[in-house]
């Protein structure tokens, strides 16, 4: 198994051999300022990668989950069409890759097994359970 | 309790008939609900940031955002108003630059969003969302041209006055007493923004406007009293 899921804070960590991968087939992109990837309470417009930087969830403004490089977050409310617990903040100078919901189809029509359908399908599997 | 499922599919948003979508079939439509997200946004949170790296297509379901631009000195000045049945995001998604502007809810405010690859599907497959993004790139275009030409050729005094007409013809609401009330709650800052001055400048000649008759203010609500004469002071053919 190449990643250990921490569902229950909706970080996905993935190992640096699928990290390559899906930079592969989402280029990364750099931001330039301080942002909010997504407020508490909204469905994440997209699931992003870690790549380099920092990245946290945030709640309340008072608990802060800090994300590690590699990891995914904002996947499971986006495959579930649902609200997230926690915000989403970036530090400038930070890169991710955009997971968004064509990419996500695109991975689900691949003939090959890739990680990525896995972690997807256990998303989804979670979702019908 | 009973919950409420909310309805967030396109057929029944209630700007379906002023957005880029408004010429979909029903499985076409169907097809954008299905892929989108829906969010609400609440005062003073941000859709995107100027310097970001573009991703999608908002459309602005209910509500209002401000767009704005921060000059190399760290003003503020709000470049355009996008409502109910707008879209933003357009220019930098097929610019692919960066964000130029930063958008930001002006008031809880329902935005869906399309991720790109979809979004150049879509028009790509249908001529009349090509077309209506086309009509919306030119609407813009053609008040941006207006802006640059009224900071260059007008007072601060014609300045407020076709602020205040162009505010009253996209957020109006006729009154029973001939009235207009602005359904748009814009701060004194925000306001001198839009036309290029001083706060306390924009205070002034509010002062002299409700004085003159030209608005009435009660609260942070503004109403248009005198529209003819408005007309004459903003120095335009209407």
């Amino acid at each position: 198994m190449t990643t250990k899921k921490t569902l229950k804070q909706s970080i996905i960590e993935v190992s640096p051999e699928l990290m390559a991968k899906i930079i592969n087939l989402s280029e990364g992109h750099k931001y330039t300022v301080d942002s909010h990837l997504y407020y508490e309470g909204q469905t994440p417009i997209v699931a992003y990668l870690l790549i380099a930087g920092e990245a946290s969830l945030v709640k309340k403004r008072r608990k802060t989950i800090p994300i590690r490089r590699g990891s995914i977050f904002g996947l499971k409310e986006l495959i579930q069409n649902e609200k997230s617990i926690y915000g989403a903040v970036i530090k400038s100078h930070s890169e991710v890759c955009f997971l968004d919901r064509s990419l996500i189809n695109e991975i689900e029509n691949l003939d090959k097994d890739h990680e990525l359908k896995e972690i997807l399908s256990k998303v989804k599997n979670q979702h019908a359970s | 309790m009973i919950s409420k499922k909310i309805d967030n599919s396109c057929e029944n948003c209630p700007s379906v008939s002023k957005g880029i979508f408004c010429q979909l079939a029903y499985d076409e439509l169907k097809e954008v609900s299905d892929h989108k997200v829906t969010n609400v946004y609440k005062k003073g949170q941000t859709l995107f940031v100027q310097g970001n790296h573009p991703f999608g297509l908002y459309c602005i379901s209910t509500g209002n955002i401000k767009v704005t631009k921060v000059g190399n000195d760290g003003k503020e000045s709000i470049v355009r108003i996008a409502s109910a049945g707008d879209v933003l995001g357009h220019r930098s998604l097929f610019t692919d630059q960066y964000y130029t502007a930063t958008a930001t809810a002006l008031e809880d405010t329902k935005v869906c969003f399309l991720d790109k690859k979809f979004i150049m599907k879509v028009i790509q497959e249908n001529p009349s969302v090509s077309m209506n993004v086309i009509e919306k790139l030119s609407t813009d275009m053609g008040a941006a041209e207006n802006k640059l030409s009224s900071l260059h050729q007008k007072n601060v005094r014609e300045r407020l006055a076709e602020l205040l007409l162009l505010l009253k013809e996209s957020h109006g609401e006729e009154q029973d007493d001939g009235k207009t009330l602005i359904k748009l709650k814009l701060t004194r800052e925000e306001m001198a923004t839009m036309i290029g001055t001083a706060n306390e400048t924009l205070i002034r000649f509010m002062s002299e406007f409700k004085e003159e008759g030209l608005i009435e203010q009660v609260g942070k609500q503004i109403f248009i009293t005198d529209e003819e004469k408005l007309i004459d002071w903003a120095n335009v053919s209407y």
